[in-house]
């Protein structure tokens, strides 16, 4: 395997060399001469005129033809000690003229297109606020292969034509376009893009300069999404924006991070919708919540690993209404849009990056050993054992449920066996983690294009659980004529994942004296079972009833006690699973403009993912099975093992329609986008299985039609489609007022006819207050914009569909004719009707307003964007149960729940240079307030964290009073109290709960706030939100003379969440769970313990029972990236003739969480997040 | 060329557009069969009926770990279990899961019946090929939906009553029943139902309900209602109805009732058919789970220690239950295992599924036993003959001994005892005895204790652990209604004392 991967990079990197070496560059030679001086000032004034005038104070000479210079065209000439050059540069502005400064002080004048001589230019390319020179930018001429980068002077020279116009670029400033114009020094300064308002946005449906957006819209460029290490681009999102909420799932590559915006609006499918290159994507099995089996049907892949993030040029949220509603009726949870890199017209880049890693769990559960293992259970047993029915009197701790090995004088005791660290064989150690990628881009006048190439592989947090990707990336785009556009883009992604993970660290309960390893075990592992086998007296082959052809003679029978736990190693020795898929998206549109500003553009555009389930269980595997079945079932007595496979594949198909039209006149710029667009979406599941293979060898693993062992399935399981019509007018005046208006009316096919339609418009407004005259005063403020908008949303996403329709299922099964001594019959196909048809049920809705501003400060060094957000969803749809005398089994989807989520965002960046010395500062704050308005008859589901007045997921439970540390206390207690959970006959060393409210009166829901004394369900309460209240991200960087320091932490804060594993790790009341080393402190007589109270069987006074005893802060703040890095100087790589640029790096990722949370990770406790260091080069040449 | 490149330009652009505005492409049918496409064979009637049967699963399976068998198992005197158990207990509120699962999956059998009930009735002439099929499917959604109501009143005594299917939001909120509302409807149904039942099916389709099934089932409705209303008309009709079963007798071995091989034989009256599905019997799903194999399997695991039990200690005999058995009855040990106390009954001969969990061993619900001994309580409590009841009682200890070779216990009762109490006591420890563990006791003890029979109180129960009981005869006869259906239902009563 590490092989493989090694040489797959060898490969990659000898591919690389290829390409460089096809595009090397050319050297060019220099010339100078001088210039005379000019002051002039003439107003409205002819072309001829002007030029009559300035031969006539000054020795130039103009030479031109008349038929170029049409005699009505008027300008405007103000000089001051200016050359020759910058006065006709601004004269000829706006004209189709072109000029040449020749020697002599003679100036020739053509139109342009006609080119006169190749010329000498050099000059200095400098940073516009600074004045430092930038070294390393690329200074290209325009529509040819030719160009050259700055050196550490910012210096350049290049031969052009005289009339070339070239293009000057650098990473982090605005792309320049500079006429030639016969000048032979050009000095270039060039605006920084993160201090300008120019960066270009992508908005839905079309980009827009950042000064120009009325919509609150959050965006990241490439430069940050290539410092995640992550195989999906939402992690790579991860605290860097405000407003976006991502929790990262934990130590497996392939599971899915939760992303919500701008809080939770709903209850069911709360995702934000993907578009990728304008492709809508679409996941099987979204918004079918209620059926069990989806969650194992989509498989635990995450689909978004399908983009390699090197490929992403830009991410945009768009977070409110205004910006999302194009997206109508699937934009209520916000949209992500994701831009791919594209071929730049010029000549080819190539561009390689290459990582390589490893990764750890940074820690594991503190436990006890055996001896303190078996310690505590005969206490917690000697404290509440087990009674002989005949007798009355205890049984000893070997007769009861513990069994034997428990028993210290029994010879089966296990209470001085060694202690076994399950955890620790469980974590894959220096999982590997490596990244490679070549692009390649570049593009002449006319065609642009753009391929890419990446391998990633990464290795789990824990063993035999790795993803591998490999992905082909490509599009171009080409001008077929001044009418005709046409391009291509499509995306290949091959995935395989192992995902053996047959235990998670959740293993911590493993009885500490149970082994792991075992040479005379299968494959070396220990047994967990033992039995056996022998023919069974009934088998009949022709018969299934009759059984297997064997049967169990002795056992099975558990070896370590009640509590063992599966050996999960054993079983990823004999069993697999895997996941293999494929992932096809593309588009190819045809744009025609025939009149300039108007763009109709025709999209066919789609996308196919399959993914294949293959999942391998050896029959030998049963032993290390907790729960084992009969190896020989099902099967004729000569299988090696059983495979089942499952294809499931999502076809999405898209067709749209678009036509722009924009318009100037005067300081008035209107733009018209309309837009008609149908979608077509199956998700389709094939599968097939049997027990009866008879190889293990996984290349002979195929199935053969051995009746009735094998199996097959085909399921249709989604099928929709949706139609939107959209209209966008946006009208700009003076760069100063904006309105956008939009209005999406989409149709699905989700909701009964007549309930198809839904219309949703949106409208919003900014005025950018530093373009007035009366602010032009105040110099430290340099640019602010205050925006407001307000539009509803939907979200069709929420319902499976044919909610409206009554059919049969066919699930259910019975048997019939057994008898006679087949004991099993024959099982028969049987239906029923399992909905309550909704004709009414329609899309959530989602009503938002947004109100903002944009600032820029102290020239242009410090940023800020703040915000707030009203959200109110309504009519969620409620899978309500009705009442249980309908006996209406699949609940109805009901419009019923409302909804709240409000809060402020802030993103604010500072960039300054001390001397040599940069430093970029930026940070993001965002609140949540989230709050159910109304439910279902305004039932409250409290156990499932539903009520009105409450956060959606609170946690709900009894709030701990005490410890009883004496009888007396009890007895004092007892006077008032009574506790009706548990067995109300508390001892010292058991916990009392506090009396909060009175049952209430029959048929009411609400909290009766008269104490009544007793303590029973209803003195349940509010414990805490499980959405936290704020969640933040900032990053300090800083770069000095090549070296470049970042260091990215992140947060979340006000958060609860309750601790499961900690409350089962520090119940003491099983028959044998390990528990947490915290339980060393628990209550004894001789240990007063206030928290931690005693240890006992059965838990009789349920000290466990859900209370605030295991409600944590989940709040964390995470230096969650780290990065070093160091760019080689231009000068140095000129040399080398061909490489562009080479920066390399270390980083460091999750590196420290300071957090209360006393599991291992607040995010995932099971599969934590791991710690990774990383080693990377970025190079272009 | 130009041209041509522009014209196929907007070309693509115009179909691109015609193709987005086709609003036909909205009209997409559900991959499942509508209701109305679906009910136009005789097949999907025969479908629909087997889906009443299989709501039985619920009832009997393992069904994802939330398996419902000690909710009518353990609150009587004659199991327990070691550990504190609610129901062991009487430790019952309304958001009890096990009761809500039971409750909701007798009304969910109630309206799969009540959808067959509707479609047989409304049925376009042709799609039967006879007569005798659709009366008997009709007969079957009776009997099942009657049997729904049995329990539903055994258990909560005052639950709504719906009887006819439910289509609309006014339709929800049925108001409580009263008395015997609950069994009256099930007699009327049983009583239709058994005019309609085939007296038997062929052999591929053992397992569904016959006639004598729903006489066996009426009589002993008539039995439970009068021992409640002291009717003696009711008596009488439960004894006219147990007379009218033909063909059923005990069989000679008292274990082939509880063996798998041995199920659907000329003792049994209604069995729920447990099976093993072809692949997998995934005990972990409910029968009906959407689009996947679930289970058709029963769960005996509470009596024989399976390992799904996860640590949690199984049912066993109390003293009161070996206790009742006479010297040397040879149905102790078929019954108990009195070393460990360990119930017998569907594990001696029982065999497992695939799974390890479930099993394929049919719960006999209803056997000519029990029928026995209930017409037995009919005619002593109607004022029959004492001797004819003491017979009846004799012919179910006469095949107890008959099934030992050359075995002369239990003695036979003395048919000359006249004293009604005394063979009231007969037929109560009778009842303990043939029928411990197959779930018919707390039913009898609790129509006893409603009718005065018995009083019921704390010491009538041998729970493993005395201290945590906390019967009281004022409220639990009536389990409490749950939540889910009082928080929903304005118009339905929470039981006394929840």
């Amino acid at each position: 395997m590490l092989r493989g991967r090694f040489l797959q990079s060898l490969l990659i990197m000898k591919l690389s060399l290829l390409l460089i070496t096809a595009f090397c560059l050319n050297a060019y030679s220099a010339s100078v001469y001088s210039q005379e001086r000019i002051n002039l000032e003439l107003k409205d004034i002819r072309i001829k005129k002007a030029l009559s005038v300035m031969e006539h104070l000054y020795n130039y000479r103009f030479i031109y033809s008349d038929n170029i210079l049409p005699g009505d065209v008027r300008v405007n000439i103000t000089a001051k000690n200016e050359t020759i050059s910058e006065v006709l540069e601004k004269a000829f502005a706006n004209t189709n003229l072109i000029y040449r400064v020749l020697d002599n002080n003679l100036v020739t004048i053509t139109a342009k297109g006609a080119s006169l001589a190749t010329i000498h230019i050099e000059g200095r390319v400098t940073d516009a606020s600074s004045g430092k020179a930038l070294a390393g930018v690329t200074v290209r001429v325009k529509g040819e292969s030719t160009g050259t980068i700055t050196d550490e002077n910012g210096a350049y020279s290049l031969d052009v034509a005289d009339n070339a116009v070239l293009v000057v670029s650098s990473l982090g400033y605005v792309d320049q376009e500079v006429p030639v114009n016969g000048r032979p020094q050009i000095d270039i300064p060039l605006q920084s893009s993160s201090e300008t308002m120019s960066e270009v946005v992508v908005i839905g449906y079309g980009s827009r300069q950042k000064k120009d957006l009325t919509g609150a819209i959050s965006t990241m460029d490439a430069k940050d999404i290539e410092k995640s290490t992550a195989m999906t681009p939402e992690l790579a999102m991860k605290g860097q924006m405000a407003g976006v909420s991502i929790t990262s799932a934990g130590g497996d590559p392939s599971a899915r991070p939760t992303i919500r915006i701008r809080g939770v609006n709903t209850f069911n499918d709360a995702n934000p919708l993907y578009v990728i290159d304008g492709i809508p994507i679409a996941e099987g099995g979204s918004g079918i919540s209620n059926d069990i089996r989806v969650g194992d049907l989509r498989t635990p892949v995450n689909i978004f690993t399908l983009i390699n993030p090197d490929d992403i040029e830009s991410i945009s949220v768009l977070k409110d209404a205004s910006a999302a509603a194009v997206y109508g009726v699937r934009a209520a949870n916000g949209v992500i849009l994701i831009t791919t890199k594209k071929g730049k017209k010029g000549r080819a880049v190539v561009d390689l990056d290459a990582s390589m890693g490893f990764q750890n769990v940074p820690k594991t559960f503190k436990l006890l050993n055996t001896q303190q293992f078996a310690a505590l259970y005969q206490e917690a047993y000697a404290s509440n054992p087990t009674l002989d029915a005949n007798t009355g009197q205890p049984l000893p701790i070997g007769q009861s449920t513990f069994g034997p090995t428990y028993d210290p004088g029994s010879s089966e005791y296990l209470g001085n066996s060694p202690t076994y660290d399950w955890q620790k064989a469980l974590l894959n150690k220096n999982a590997p983690v490596n990244n490679y990628n070549i692009r390649v881009s570049g593009g002449s006048d006319n065609t642009s294009y753009y391929f890419s190439s990446g391998y990633t592989y990464m290795s789990g947090a824990l063993k035999q659980n790795n993803q591998e990707r490999y992905t082909i990336a490509s599009n171009i785009t080409s001008q077929v004529n001044k009418i005709v556009e046409t391009g291509l883009n499509l995306r290949l992604v091959n995935e395989n994942t192992l995902q053996n993970t047959q235990g998670d660290l959740g293993i911590f309960k493993a009885p500490p004296w149970q082994p792991i390893y075992d040479p005379n075990g299968p494959g070396g592992f220990a047994p967990v079972e033992e039995g056996t086998f022998i023919p069974n007296p009934d088998y009949d082959p022709t018969k299934i009833s009759s059984g297997p052809k064997y049967i169990f003679g002795q056992g099975p029978t558990g070896l370590w006690g009640p509590q063992q736990v599966t050996n999960a190693l054993g079983e990823q020795a004999f069993n697999s699973i895997t996941y293999n898929s494929q992932t096809i998206i593309g588009s190819a549109y045809v744009q025609v403009e025939p009149v300039t500003g108007l763009k109709i553009k025709g999209t066919v555009s789609g996308d196919v993912y399959s993914i294949k389930t293959n999942n391998w269980a050896d029959y030998r595997g049963w032993v290390f099975s907790q729960t084992p079945g009969n190896p020989y079932n099902n099967q004729d007595g000569t299988a090696a093992g059983s495979l089942s496979m499952r294809q499931t594949k999502t076809n999405n198909l898209l067709k749209a329609v678009n036509i722009d039209y924009s318009h100037l006149f005067g300081k008035h710029s209107i733009e018209l986008m309309l837009d008609a667009s149908d979608q077509h979406y199956t998700w389709d599941i094939m599968t097939s299985s049997s027990t009866q293979i008879n190889y293990t060898d996984p290349d002979l693993r195929y199935f053969q039609a051995i009746l009735p062992y094998a199996t097959g399935t085909y399921l249709r399981m989604q099928n929709y489609a949706l139609i939107g019509y959209l209209g966008r007018l946006s009208y700009k005046y003076n760069d100063k007022y904006y309105l956008d208006v939009t209005v999406r009316r989409d149709g699905s096919s989700r909701f009964a006819p007549g309930h198809q339609w839904g219309t949703f418009p949106s409208f919003s407004a900014a005025w950018r207050i530093t373009q007035e005259d009366f602010m032009k005063n105040i110099s430290w403020l340099n640019d602010l914009k205050l925006r407001g908008g307000y539009g509803s949303l939907g979200n069709e996403q929420t319902t499976e569909g044919f909610a409206y329709l009554s059919t049969a299922s066919l699930t259910p099964h019975y048997a019939l004719g057994s008898g006679e001594g087949d004991g099993q019959g024959t099982i028969q196909i049987a239906s029923y009707l399992p909905t309550f048809p909704n004709t009414t049920l329609s899309w959530e809705k989602v009503y938002t307003t947004s109100v903002g501003f944009d600032a820029l400060m102290f020239n242009n060094a410090f940023s800020l964007t703040a915000d707030y957000y009203h959200k109110k969803t309504k009519g969620i749809i409620q899978s309500v149960s009705l009442p249980g005398n309908a006996g209406i089994e699949t609940p109805t989807d009901q419009n019923v729940a409302d909804v709240l989520n409000s809060g402020f965002e802030l993103q604010a960046g500072y960039n300054q240079s001390f001397g040599k010395l940069g430093l970029s500062l930026s940070a993001n704050l965002t609140t949540v307030h989230n709050e159910v308005l109304s439910l279902y008859k305004h039932i409250p589901d409290r156990p499932g964290g539903l009520e009105e007045g409450y956060p959606i997921g609170f946690i709900y439970g009894y709030k701990v009073g005490g410890i009883f540390q004496d009888q007396k206390q009890i007895d004092e207690w007892k006077t008032t109290y009574q506790d009706a959970i548990g067995s109300n006959d508390p001892q010292p060393g058991d916990m009392y709960f506090q009396d909060l409210y009175g049952n209430p009166s029959p048929g009411q829901t609400t909290k009766n706030m008269q104490k009544d004394s007793v303590i029973n369900d209803n003195d349940q309460t509010y414990l805490g939100s499980t959405i936290p209240k704020f969640y933040y991200g900032f990053n300090i960087g800083l770069n000095y003379q090549g070296f470049d320091l970042s260091l990215f932490f992140q947060g979340v804060g006000d958060v609860k969440k309750y601790n499961v594993y900690r409350a089962e790790g520090e119940a003491m009341s099983s028959n044998g769970i390990n528990q947490w080393a915290s339980v060393l402190n628990h209550w004894t007589p001789d240990n007063h313990s206030t928290t931690m109270p005693r240890a006992v069987f059965g838990d009789p006074n349920q000290n466990a029972r859900t209370s605030d005893r295991f409600v944590e802060s989940a709040a964390y703040l995470r230096l969650q990236n780290v990065q070093l890095g160091y760019t080689f100087p231009s000068a140095v790589l000129q040399r080398t003739g061909f490489i562009r640029g080479i920066r390399v790096y270390v980083s460091g990722i999750n590196l420290f969480t300071a957090t209360k949370w006393t599991g291992l990770d607040p995010e995932n406790d099971l599969i934590p997040s791991t710690r990774q260091f990383l080693a990377g080069v970025k190079a272009s040449f | 060329m130009k041209k041509h490149i522009i014209k196929s330009a907007i070309l693509v652009v115009l179909l691109a557009a015609g193709a987005s505005c086709n609003k036909e492409l909205l009209n997409i049918q559900p991959s499942s069969p509508t209701e109305a496409a679906y009910f136009t064979q005789e097949s999907a009637f025969q479908q629909a009926v087997l889906g009443i049967y299989a709501k039985l699963t619920d009832l009997y399976s393992y069904n994802n770990v939330n398996w419902l068998q000690e909710v009518i198992l353990l609150p009587s005197d004659e199991l327990t279990t070691t550990q504190q158990n609610n129901f062991e207990d009487f430790v019952l509120s309304p958001d009890n899961g096990k009761l809500n699962g039971y409750y909701n999956a007798c009304y969910q059998l109630i309206a799969r019946a009540n959808v067959v009930l509707e479609k047989i009735a409304t049925v376009q002439d042709g799609v039967f090929s006879s007569d005798s099929l659709k009366n008997s499917n009709e007969g079957e959604a009776l009997f099942l939906r009657a049997f729904a109501y049995y329990d539903l009143w055994n258990l909560f005594g005052t639950a709504p009553l719906d009887t006819v299917r439910v289509e609309s939001q006014d339709q929800l909120y049925p108001p409580s029943s009263k008395g015997t509302e609950l069994l009256d409807q099930a007699i009327r149904d049983l009583g239709k139902a058994a005019t309609l039942l085939p007296t038997t099916w062929d052999a591929n389709n053992r397992g569904r309900v016959t006639q004598n099934a729903a006489y066996g089932m009426l009589g002993k409705c008539f039995v439970f209602r009068a021992t409640v209303s002291k009717s003696n008309a009711d008596y009488q009709a439960a004894i006219a109805a147990f007379n009218r079963i033909s063909g059923a007798s005990l069989v000679p071995d008292f274990e082939d009732n509880f063996d798998y091989a041995t199920e659907n034989n000329g003792e049994s009256l209604f069995e729920f058919q447990a099976g093993n599905p072809v692949q997998v019997d995934n005990v972990y799903l409910n029968n009906d789970a959407d689009y996947a194999v679930g289970q058709a399997s029963a769960y005996w695991g509470f009596y024989d220690n399976n390992y799904a039990q996860y640590g949690q200690p199984i049912f066993i005999a109390t003293q009161k239950l070996e206790k009742s058995f006479e010297a040397n009855d040879p149905r102790l040990p078929l019954t108990v295992n009195t070393s460990n106390h360990q119930i017998q009954k569907y594990v001696l001969h029982n065999q497992l599924t695939g799974f390890g969990v479930g099993s394929i061993n049919n719960p006999r619900i209803l056997r000519y036993a029990d029928v026995l001994l209930l017409k037995a309580e009919a005619v002593l409590q109607s004022g029959g003959s004492t001797s004819d009841v003491i017979d009846l009682i004799n012919q179910v200890r006469t095949r107890a001994r008959k099934m030992v070779a050359g075995g002369t216990q239990p003695e036979n009762l003395s048919t000359t005892e006249t004293s009604k109490s005394t063979i009231m006591q007969w037929i109560m420890d009778e009842r303990l005895r043939e029928l411990a563990g197959e779930g018919q006791r707390w039913f009898d003890l609790r129509r006893w204790a409603l009718g005065g029979t018995i009083t019921l109180n704390n010491s009538y129960f041998s729970s493993a652990t005395p201290a945590l009981m906390k019967f009281d005869a004022e409220k639990h006869l009536n389990f409490p209604i749950p939540t889910s259906e009082t928080d929903k239902n304005p118009n339905v009563e929470q039981n006394h004392g929840y």
